[in-house]
């Protein structure tokens, strides 16, 4: 009897089947596989993953921490720093009762240095001064002794806008560090730093 | 996880290939044992273990026998497609011979149209084949089987109608 390639085919294939045991195998075999697949983790995968994390993490600390330095307020960070120079109380480099006679020392400075309005130098016992750094731009130092005996140092640089960016202007700043008063203030573009 | 109808679906198409039992079952083992150690997780589990198995078989078997293979003029048959198979019409009890007869690609190519009832433009896809070739193939396969089988009968009544895919 004739029939279709397509009809004879397909009973001829239809036929064919995996016998029960064949079949138990294969399906054990998908079923240790699948188990064993889950129980080995692709480790290559979860390592990246953790590389990532972990750099995501350390990153994001150093930039919270650089940002906390960049946060940190201007003004704290030029306390902490003269307040630092005060302490070690280096040798004067000049010594000299008034500013205009010890400032042709300070040739070197980009700025001429002031007597600040709000601070009277003149009514202070001035000792004399040393070349310095505030935040990396040259700076002039000026030691005084008060009249109840203390040292007191009085700090100016040029206001540079790029370093100082972010000290607030036209008032005078008070920070505490260690126990000392730093006031700071800007006149005539000129930063001064005063600690006792 | 392949269920059974699609075990014993990719087994009968291990068979077509192999046209052995043994030789199908182990076939099927190796493809689903390659399949699960790298592409369980694949959207068309079905037509992946297909080319798993196609490879397979040709990595297997049909690299230990030459295949001849024949130049053929594409355009000449290419107003044939698969269903002008269907035309054909044998005595059941030589399906077997005819299978027999045919090469491991011609049973590929029957198994996609007469069990997953593809158009010769998936078969195309599924050899990874310009559809001429597939085209060729098919013509060349009817000619042969007309040949071998004097008995099979095609009717072109049917044919003109299959022509349109």
């Amino acid at each position: 009897m004739k029939q279709s390639l397509k009809y004879s085919v397909q009973q001829q294939l239809n036929q064919k089947s995996l016998s029960t045991q064949q079949l138990n195998q294969l399906l054990a075999l998908q079923k240790t596989k699948t188990t064993s697949a889950n129980r080995n983790l692709p480790w290559h995968k979860v390592t990246a993953v953790a590389s990532v994390l972990m750099l995501s993490f350390i990153l994001s600390l150093y930039f919270t921490d650089n940002y906390y330095v960049s946060a940190q307020l201007i003004e704290q960070r030029i306390a902490e720093e003269v307040a630092e120079n005060h302490l070690k109380l280096k040798p004067l480099e000049v010594n000299g009762n008034t500013l205009e006679g010890i400032s042709q020392y300070f040739e070197q400075l980009a700025f001429l240095p002031l007597n600040p309005t709000l601070f009277s130098l003149s009514k202070q016992n001035l000792l004399g001064g040393r070349y310095c750094s505030i935040q990396g731009i040259t700076a002039l130092q000026l030691r005084m002794k008060s009249s109840n005996n203390k040292v007191q140092t009085l700090y100016q640089t040029q206001y540079d806008k790029q370093v100082f960016k972010g000290f607030p202007m036209g008032e005078k700043v008070t920070v505490y560090v260690k126990g000392m008063r730093v006031d700071m203030w800007v006149e005539k573009d000129i930063l001064f730093a005063l600690i006792e | 996880m392949f269920e059974q109808d699609d075990l014993n679906k990719l087994y009968r198409f291990c068979y077509s290939l192999t046209l052995d039992e043994t030789a199908a079952y182990d076939l099927l083992q190796n493809s689903l044992e390659k399949f699960l150690k790298n592409n369980s997780e694949k959207q068309h589990k079905l037509a992946f273990m297909y080319q798993i198995i196609r490879h397979q078989f040709i990595d297997e078997y049909r690299k230990q026998s030459k295949q001849k293979s024949e130049p053929f003029e594409e355009q000449e048959y290419i107003d044939f497609d698969v269903k002008t198979l269907e035309s054909i019409h044998i005595d059941e009890d030589l399906i077997e011979q005819v299978l027999d007869y045919l090469d491991p690609l011609e049973r590929e190519i029957i198994f996609y149209w007469a069990i997953e009832g593809y158009t010769t433009q998936q078969i195309a896809d599924m050899l990874s084949m310009p559809k001429g070739t597939v085209l060729s193939k098919i013509h060349r396969m009817r000619q042969r089987i007309k040949q071998q089988f004097p008995t099979s009968q095609a009717q072109p009544s049917l044919h003109k109608e299959e022509l349109k895919e």
